[in-house]
């Protein structure tokens, strides 16, 4: 009786021992693991902390659809900055369908020389918001005429229509 | 020499005896070993079962934290995310430098009097310009240059276009392929 009681408990300790043993290195490697992301994640959390800055950038680069005066008022500030003629028509907002942003359309009209007329459509492009030119059509049209007994032949102008577009936040 | 001095009957008895003995003691010795193993195995598996509720906690612990550090940050690049693929799917290059590069590689004798330039994806332009040649020979090289240059490709000329020598109003369509600035 004795030795079988002996033997039992011998067993049941020496098995449950192994399996414990087996479970711990087992949990042990979960750890290793586990704290090895965790470092990741640290990591991470540090990247993410230090570009707070620029993320919180992102949204300036949308025109806000319900205050959109801003990004007109800069858009039409071009003209006097550049010695040109601006204009700022068909302003109207739409749904794209790619994102869950809607897209601001607007056809703008710049005459003048034609650096005037190139440099204010490069500050269109370079506007701090998300503005794409989907079309550009620009003609010479007829300069003024050369005043009486003037030899100096006026500067051509140009006029350029441009069709663009430019993400919206709701 | 062997003599039995003793009955064949006890002589059996005794014997069995012996060997009831002898197994007894055999017991008590292995029954005393398996003790005494039982008593060494304790330390062990006390430090194992210790050792394993310990690493469970562990366990545990780390992976509450991987869940609590990674939601805030997941949540923030997901929204940061959204914006980007968004600025940068409905962001098309600028037209402008295609107007600079054609009015930078117009020659001797070729008045341009417009450009009509439309974006066809995020690296494609079609562009169609009209103006004035003075002669023939200028319209062509004007054509030569622009198919030689690597921004453009697909430049056109109305073969109507050529028939004057002197003075042609012309037009011309091509393909602009300059990249995102």
């Amino acid at each position: 009786m004795t030795l079988l009681l002996a033997c039992g408990a011998y067993t049941f300790m020496y098995r449950d021992t192994v399996t414990k043993a087996q479970e711990e290195a087992l949990v042990k490697s979960e750890v290793l693991a586990a704290s090895e992301q965790v470092t990741e994640a640290k990591n991470m959390e540090i990247m993410y902390q230090s570009t707070t800055d620029d993320r919180g950038l992102l949204p300036s680069f949308f025109v806000s659809s319900d205050d959109a005066v801003p990004f007109i008022d800069a858009v039409e500030a071009i003209g006097p900055a550049t010695g040109s003629t601006l204009s700022l028509s068909s302003l109207s907002d739409s749904a794209d369908g790619g994102s869950s942003h809607s897209i601001v359309t607007a056809a703008i009209t710049v005459s003048g020389t034609w650096p005037n007329v190139m440099r204010a459509i490069g500050m269109v492009e370079n506007l701090p918001y998300a503005i794409s030119i989907k079309d550009l059509y620009m003609s010479e049209s007829q300069g003024s005429p050369a005043k009486p007994g003037s030899t100096i032949k006026p500067a051509p102008r140009w006029t350029a229509s441009l069709d663009i577009s430019v993400l919206s936040s709701s | 020499m062997y003599h039995a001095l003793l009955p064949p009957k006890t002589v059996k008895i005794l014997k069995n005896e012996y060997h009831v003995r002898f197994f007894i003691v055999f017991v008590f010795f292995v029954s005393l070993a398996v003790l005494i193993a039982t008593v060494f195995l304790l330390p062990s598996y006390a430090v194992s079962s210790l050792g394993e509720r310990s690493a469970v906690s562990d366990a545990q612990s780390a992976k509450n934290g991987i869940a609590t550090d990674t939601a805030s940050i997941t949540s923030g690049l997901s929204a940061a995310g959204d914006l980007v693929t968004a600025l940068s799917s409905a962001m098309l290059p600028p037209l402008s430098p295609v107007v600079l590069r054609i009015a930078a590689l117009r020659p001797e004798g070729i008045t341009i009097s417009s450009f009509n330039v439309s974006s066809n994806g995020p690296d494609s332009m079609a562009v169609s310009i009209q103006g004035l040649a003075d002669t023939r020979s200028d319209l062509v090289t004007f054509k030569n240059i622009l198919e030689g240059d690597q921004d453009f490709s697909g430049v056109t000329v109305p073969i109507s276009d050529l028939a004057s020598a002197m003075h042609i109003q012309f037009s011309m369509s091509m393909t602009a392929t300059m990249k995102k600035q």
